[in-house]
Order: structure tokens, then sequence, then C-alpha cells
């Protein structure tokens, strides 16, 4: 084990001591530094703005309705300064490299929004389901939810596992993007919370690995082509791009109409409720990731335009081809456990395969109407059988 | 408002009378979170409705702030978010499920309704817009069981 022998609490008072601020204090001089007398910005000074002022709507102190009213717009670029957008800065300040810097690698037309929606739907799995409405369940459909829930648990921590390192890169410029990726991974956090009472709940249990990681098995090092390659790792803007598709317009969109479906399925108040909360909040992080995507595609400045939609158009397809998230679709020990749940039992298994195959029908649809809302339109391009091929 | 009046569907009355429910109780709907949407709800003639009827509804914070009876000729330029419609048989169908359940029961959510576009259809201009449906459906699923407490006659 290393020795702490850096210093002695003693010398450590008397270092902090003889700092020139605390000099100051000591000896009874409390005039306060620059940012009492420095002017705005905008007069030379280093204080950010003045003269704010902003009384709670009947939403209450909402940023839409703030930046609304702000007269001065969200800026294209961050300064790397850890302060507010609108805030000053000594010329002595550190300045930091936040690769996600541009507005348009991060920014989307209702990011504000959505976090205030995101702040204002958020609830407690502990005590905001009807847990005591969980009704017993005849063993086979016990397990097909167990099973199906078992890989929604996992699913959950694909999100929670990468968002973060994209939060930590995006300039302090932009911080109702941070803030709505943090709602997100609160989100996140309570659906993995719970998925995992509720296999504990009614009599089942925990079932098979069902490998939701798929979704991530994607690489942009070993599926993208080489010329692509290096300007996607070498710009991390193109590679936020990259996720946002593959995690929150794609995976997420699957998953969205998964929850929508558990709900479709439900049998028991509980279980209805269940996925009837989660879907709204999946619903905001597909809108986000759709709307970024968007915001990206018709910024970015041309050359750079143009390599995104190539990317975008290139590893949809490794998508829709079932080489990531949508070989979610046809993993038996999640698409077999939802047959049954749609079936009801194993008596009617047929017709649960029909309620899958509309299902997959619906599915795609959605996808193709989403992948037009953010620009890149796969109509004629789409590699995803439009009908279930089975 | 006397719920015990009976109140005919489909009719701006019938709509109003939930927007009253609604706004009667915003501590529950502040509660679910915001609600925004401009709202259509769309029933198809049929079983002795002579003619489609449209109705929209302006859902505001935690509150429904407007319902207009909207002509054949205004729907469109109403502009809403999203369309809910549904043959008049299939309304009946949910709104007495719901006076029977207190509430719509697992047959008869209103995602279980729509999700498959069929009995009911969710549908707009603009998904995003339509998306607000799903975010916030919990309210809307609310403002649909309030027909619990009317006495709703055809």
């Amino acid at each position: 084990m290393m020795a702490h022998t850096l210093m002695t609490a003693k010398e450590s008072a008397e270092r902090i001591a003889k700092l020139p601020q605390v000099k100051r204090w000591r000896e009874k001089n409390y005039e306060p530094g620059s940012w009492f007398t420095s002017k705005p910005a905008e007069e030379g000074g280093t204080w950010g703005s003045w003269g704010h002022r902003f009384a709670p709507t009947k939403r209450g102190m909402s940023f839409v309705e703030m930046n609304r009213a702000d007269p001065h717009p969200v800026p294209e670029e961050g300064t790397g300064l850890t302060v507010d957008r609108e805030g000053g800065a000594e010329p002595s300040a550190a300045r930091y490299d936040y690769p996600l810097n541009k507005k348009y690698q991060v920014w989307s037309s209702n990011v504000v929004g959505l976090y205030e929606e995101a702040v204002s739907r958020q609830w407690s799995a502990t005590s905001d389901l009807p847990w005591d409405q969980l009704e017993p369940m005849p063993e086979e459909l016990e397990r097909a939810v167990c099973q199906f829930v078992c890989f929604l648990h996992a699913v959950e921590f694909i999100p929670t596992d990468t968002l973060p390192y994209y939060m930590t890169r995006i300039d302090p410029a932009f911080p109702e993007v941070r803030l709505f990726l943090s709602s997100q991974c609160a989100d996140e956090a309570r659906h993995m919370e719970v998925f995992n009472k509720r296999m504990f709940a009614n009599g089942g249990g925990p079932g098979v690995e069902p490998m939701a990681a798929a979704i991530l098995e994607f690489t942009q090092e070993s599926s993208l082509p080489r010329e692509l390659q290096i300007n996607v790792t070498s710009d991390i803007g193109l590679e936020f791009l990259a996720y946002c598709y593959q995690v929150q317009m794609m995976g997420e969109a699957l998953v969205l109409d998964f929850f929508r479906f558990g709900e479709f399925l439900g049998r028991n108040p509980f279980d209805k409720e269940m996925f009837r909360r989660i879907m709204q909040d999946e619903a905001r992080h597909v809108s986000f990731g759709t709307m970024h995507m968007k915001y990206h595609l018709e910024n970015a400045p041309k050359d750079e335009r143009e390599r995104a939609l190539e990317m975008v158009h290139f590893i949809a397809s490794i998508s829709e081809a079932g080489g990531s998230g949508f070989s979610l679709l046809i993993n038996p020990s999640i698409i077999e456990p939802f047959a049954l749940l749609a079936a009801g039992s194993m008596g009617n298994i047929e017709r649960g395969w029909d309620k899958v195959r509309e299902f997959w029908a619906h599915t795609v649809q959605a996808y193709l109407n989403r992948c037009e809302l953010a620009g890149f339109p796969r109509w004629d391009k789409c590699l995803l059988p439009r009908e279930a091929p089975f | 408002m006397n719920v015990n009046v009976p109140t005919k569907f489909p009719s701006v009355e019938w709509f109003q009378a939930l927007q009253e429910l609604v706004n009667s109780q915003e501590e529950k709907y502040r509660r679910l979170g915001y609600a925004d949407s401009r709202a259509l709800f769309r029933i198809k003639a049929g079983d002795g409705l002579k003619t489609d009827r449209a109705f929209g509804v302006i859902f505001d914070v935690y509150s429904c702030t407007e319902v207009r009876d909207l002509g054949p000729d205004e729907a469109d330029a109403w502009d809403p978010d999203w369309v809910l419609e549904a043959s008049f048989t299939d309304w009946k169908e949910m709104i007495e499920n719901v006076r029977a359940h207190g509430r719509a029961d697992s047959d008869h959510t209103l995602n279980r309704l729509s999700l498959l576009q069929h009995p009911f259809r969710i549908y707009g201009a603009d998904q995003m817009r339509v998306d607000q449906f799903y975010r916030q459906q919990f309210s809307y699923q609310e403002f649909i069981d309030e027909a619990a407490a009317l006495d709703t006659v055809y």
C-alpha cells in the first residue's frame, strides 16, 4: 500500500492560509472579487449576461418557454467552458476540448420539450404500479412473461451502459441535451428495476439469457467500409449519429413496439399498466433519436452531411439484414414467448404466431416511417422483409 | 356537471362532459404529467349513425381546454397531432366496456384497440406528432376512462 506522504495536516493548513484570498479574508478585507463588479460580456466585462427575468407559467419554470423568451439563441458551437452558455469567464478560465461541441452534432428540435415532459412524467417502479393487482397465471404464461421480461431487463443495460459515454463529451453549451440523456438514463434504470421486480413477483423467475446485446454487436470498425471507418472513428459527431440510429431510432423503436405489444398482450391490470408506463418513456427516447438524426442531416456542413447520409444508409442495411438490432425479431428466446403470450396458451399457438406476423409488418412500417422523417427514406432500400418470413 | 343525466354519443356534449371531468381533477392529471395534443376523435358512420362525426379536443398541460364539433370540411383544417378513428359500433363497445368496469378492461385499452390499426386506427400527418399519443398515453386513457362516470346513450 502506498504511504500518504504528500504533506502533514499542519503543512496543509499553512499552505491554505497563504493563499491570497484567504490572507485577505484573515485580514478582514471582505471586498468581493471581480465577479461583483464586472460588466456583462457584451459591455466588455467577464460577467455573462444580466437582466433575465421569467415568471412561471402553468407548467412551472419550463426550459421551453424560458428559451423562447431568451433573446440569445442556442449557439452553433460551444466554447468548452464549464459555465452556462450565457455565462462569462476570466481570460484564464480553463477551456475543455468537448468533442461534441457543435449544435448539429447533438441537438434535436424537440429536445427541450422532451426533457420537460420526461421530468413531468417520472414514476416509481416501487409505488406507482398496482403490484397488488398482479394475478396468478397459468405456468406456461408466467414462464413466457418471465422470459420476455428477462429479455427486456437485459436490453435496458444497453443505453445505461453507453449513454454516459456520449453525455460526458457534449459541450456544456447544450445542457438540454445532457439533461435529456440523463432523464433517459433514469428511465432505463427504472425499466430495469421494474422488469427485475416483475420476474420475482408472480411465481416465476428470471429465464434464459436472451442475447439482447445483439443490438450492440454491430461495431463500426468491423462493419463499415474502410473509407467510412476512417471518417467515423475520427469524428465523434458521426459516431454519435450512428449510435442514435442504432440505439435510439432503431433499437429503442423496436423495443417500443415490444412494449406496445406487451401492453396489448397483458392479461392483468398490472402488466397492462407496467407496459403503458414504460411505453411512454420509450417513445420519448425514440422521438429524440429520430429528430436528432433529422437535425444532424439537415444542419451538418455539406460534405459531412453526404458522408453521414452514406454511413446511415450503410448501417441501416447491416441492421435490416439481421446483422444487429433487427436480429431481435428472429431471436427464439424473445419471439417464442412473445407468440405464446399472444396465443394465451400452447393450444392456441398458431393464433399467437399470426399476431407475431402482424407485429412484424407493423414494426417494419413504423420503422420506415421514422427513417423518412429522420431524413433518410428507405422505402426502396430496406432489406427487411415487409412481411414476416415465417 | 350532473353525470346522471343521459348524454348522447357521439355529441359535443359527451366530449365536453369528459372535459369537465378532467378539469375538475387537476391533481390527478398533474401526477400523470404534461399532456399536450390537438386530438381528433373520429366516429365512422354505420350501425344507426348516418354520417361520420369528428370532434377536436385540445389537451394543454394538465387540462382539456377546448372541445369542438368539427364538420366534414373542418377536420383537416383542425390540424390534429393525431386522429383516433373507429366505427360507431367499436366506439360503443369501448364506451360500454369502460362504463361496465369503471375503466377500460384488458381488451379495451386505447393501445390494445389501436395497435394493429383495427378496430381503432391511430394516425396523423406527422409520425412525431402521432408519437405524442404514445408518449402521453396514460393521460388520454384516463380521459376516455372518465366515460365510466357518464350515463351514455346512443
